[in-house]
């Protein structure tokens, strides 16, 4: 029985890379793979959240009944190959017993004097009677003991009535993990450490998973077969401070211009404290050090309707625009995951967490500096030297974001986002792909919709779109809204890609031609590459293109500016 | 183009008329094929046309071919016969009846070349996956994108 995966995500800042994870799940990166995922979050509300969710469902969609489409690779394979069951827990702090710490710690309960001073060395009294309906507002002390406790409590309660227990999803995954713990299990956590709730989850995680086993096998469970890794996220985005006025009204309030407190406390926290450093095996630290923050009320003022106003604590208005560190954090959960970048047996041998970062390389520019990033940045193994005449990882992983990406961006620039007219021409060159069911066709479209362009309601009579999860990668890269980075900064991918969905300028063989000629030439290339099908299902058009798109060689402006200097 | 025909030789002029008809079918079909060749695949949108253009090619240039073959006068067949009939030295009333009665052979001939030659040209061509010619006549995965 192959290893189980398991993947924990707490808070805002957890649901991106999340989201990330889902996009690398969609790309290939963890093929014929089972995956459980437990979305921890408080804020029921939170946009990033329902965004996460809505990501599942479309990538569940897409799969259908045909489940994940099969593939032959490893590391790296075909799209939509990896299998991902999602659970989420949002502790229910709406109720009138629930709704701050106060009343949930029965502060008044029994001697209410002797318990509040106790309480008031921990907690300010603000701390202690805020709303804990939209989180924890960066209120880290506060949080890491709330999500224990309700992770305990809702265990407890499932152990305790059988219809609990069924209606519980955290009880089903606590379940899986607990079976999984013959075979062998990684389980691999990620958030923020500078927020509320991700920053308050990682450190009690594996404490709450191993105590919750205990109560479902009765104290019987013994955790080596566990593996716990995390990936930290420092900050790498700021926001308007709160004004006078707001912070009168919310008296506990968010302000990015303590995150990197928050992350230098949080950080010191994991360097030192002995039960982090005996449980984690591997601790993925990311940060974005000097380089430009991305200012994210700028972002939205730029794209969304929202033009600001107050500051956003949460709920429905908190939507940040996706970061390169959070897929940075993504593929930290593959490098924990494969076992060609972390073998079992090596974690066995590790006594006290290794602590992993990454750098990237930089330009000096004006105050500042602008990082560059390669595929190679995002995950590369030792073995690749060795393989003489098969590709890279680095280069597969290349391969398989630059098709997807080129399917992205073609849906929009030729078919209106509708992957029904691709499908009506490929019919008339005779490859039918007839075998999809509306669900899969709708789950295709927003997919790919979200990767590349959102379209977004618009009062005149041309649709306004909002950058996709790889585009605001690109634009935040250099915190730079309106335009983005130079082709040689961003993996070497052309910036007409970006900017105007010229996807052809991605592959060598198509750059130099017209529009209607580098159409002609793929349509003649899927030709070249797959026969005749009469009936064909999703996994036949996802396996047929990415084979058509592998055909071509892709464009590295990186590769070609060294080339040029060499020569 | 033809030597002097006389009772002993009419049929084999006759049999190369036809096989001139042949040839003339043939080099009828290369322009319409490198024109068909030349008709980009379509990625767009609304319904793409130019499967429609390489059959409206391949048809236009059937049916040129046949309106020139038939014209009286001033067509193909009706040139020939002139030339041939300027050679006859004698029986003409046994030859020129003759040459008329090929008349039919020698459109079958020419139209069947014109076919034959843009079929194989499709067949082989799809062989080496190059699959535009192939197209004039399956589409849909269905014969002229209809059965």
């Amino acid at each position: 029985m192959s290893q189980k995966l398991f993947l924990v995500t707490a808070g805002g800042t957890g649901m991106r890379c999340l989201q990330s994870f889902i996009n690398l799940c969609a790309l290939g990166m963890f093929p014929n793979t089972d995956i459980d995922i437990l979305l921890l979050e408080t804020d029921e509300e939170n946009k990033d959240k329902k965004n996460t969710e809505n990501l599942i469902q479309y990538y569940k969609k897409i799969q259908g009944s045909e489940g994940s489409t099969k593939s032959e690779g490893k590391g790296v394979g075909e799209f939509f190959s990896a299998n991902i069951n999602l659970f989420v827990f949002v502790p229910d702090y709406s109720t009138e017993e629930t709704r701050n710490f106060v009343v949930l710690s029965q502060v008044e309960r029994g001697n209410s004097e002797t318990n509040r001073m106790l309480a008031n060395i921990f907690y300010e009294e603000g701390v202690q009677e805020f709303n804990l309906a939209h989180g924890y507002r960066a209120q880290t002390h506060l949080g890491s003991y709330l999500m224990y406790h309700a992770f305990i409590d809702e265990i407890r309660k499932s152990t305790a009535s059988d219809e609990y227990g069924r209606n519980s999803e955290l009880y089903e995954f606590i379940k899986h993990i607990n079976s999984a713990n013959q075979d062998g299990a990684k389980v691999f956590s990620l958030g923020s450490s500078f927020g509320g709730t991700g920053a308050s989850s990682i450190p009690v995680v594996p404490r709450a998973i191993s105590d919750s086993c205990k109560i479902i096998s009765d104290d019987k469970i013994k955790m080596e077969n566990i593996y716990y890794g995390a990936v930290v996220l420092s900050s790498y985005f700021n926001f308007p401070p709160p004004s006078d006025a707001h912070k009168k009204k919310d008296k506990i309030i968010a302000d990015s211009q303590f995150f990197q407190h928050n992350s230098a406390a949080a950080l010191m926290y994991y360097v030192n404290d002995t039960t982090i450093l005996k449980t984690y095996k591997k601790l993925y630290l990311l940060g974005w050090g000097d380089f430009k923050l991305t200012d994210t009320q700028e972002f939205k003022n730029e794209f969304a309707e929202d033009t600001g106003g107050s500051t956003v604590t949460g709920g429905k208005k908190q939507q940040n625009p996706a970061h390169i560190l959070e897929l940075f954090g993504a593929m930290a959960a593959k490098h924990f995951f494969d076992e060609a970048t972390t073998k079992t047996e090596e974690l066995t041998q590790i006594s006290s967490t290794e602590f992993k970062y990454k750098s990237l390389e930089a330009e000096k520019s004006e105050n500042s500096y602008l990082p560059s990033v390669k595929f190679e940045d995002l995950y590369s193994t030792k073995g690749d030297e060795n393989n003489k005449g098969e590709r890279a990882t680095h280069e597969k992983i290349r391969d398989n974001f630059t098709a997807f990406f080129s399917i992205g961006c073609m849906l929009k620039k030729h078919y209106d986002q509708d992957i029904t007219h691709l499908f009506n021409d490929l019919r008339r060159y005779n490859n039918n792909y007839d075998n999809l069911s509306d669900d899969q066709i709708e789950g295709l479209n927003r997919f790919f919709e979200y990767f590349t362009d959102i379209p977004t309601q618009s009062s005149s009579d041309q649709t306004k779109y909002y950058p996709g999860w790889f585009k605001q990668i690109y634009k935040t890269f250099h915190a730079t809204p309106k335009g983005g980075p130079n082709e040689k900064f961003f993996f070497g991918l052309s910036k007409d890609s970006f900017l105007k969905d010229e996807w052809w300028k991605n592959y060598m063989e198509l750059r130099g031609l017209t529009e209607e000629k580098a159409k002609d030439k793929f349509i003649s290339l899927f030709k070249k590459t797959n026969k005749n099908r009469k009936s064909g299902t999703n996994s036949n058009f996802l396996i047929d293109i990415r084979n058509t798109f592998f055909q071509l060689k892709t464009y590295d402006a990186d590769a070609s500016e060294n080339a040029e200097t060499t020569e | 183009m033809f030597e002097i025909i006389n009772f002993e030789n009419y049929e084999s002029s006759i049999t190369q008329m036809q096989m001139y008809f042949v040839v003339i079918g043939l080099l009828f079909t290369l322009p319409i094929i490198l024109i068909n060749r030349s008709i980009k695949y379509g990625m767009k949108r609304g319904k793409n046309r130019d499967v429609l253009k390489r059959r409206i090619f391949f048809f236009s240039g059937l049916i040129i071919l046949f309106v020139l073959v038939v014209l009286p006068g001033f067509g193909i067949f009706g040139n020939i016969k002139s030339q041939m009939a300027a050679v006859i030295e004698s029986d003409e009333d046994i030859i020129i009846p003759a040459i008329d009665n090929a008349f039919t052979m020698c459109l079958l001939f020419s139209v069947f070349a014109y076919l034959s030659l843009y079929i194989l040209v499709a067949y082989v061509a799809s062989f080496f996956k190059q699959y535009k010619q192939m197209t004039v006549f399956r589409s849909n995965n269905k014969f002229f994108g209809l059965f």
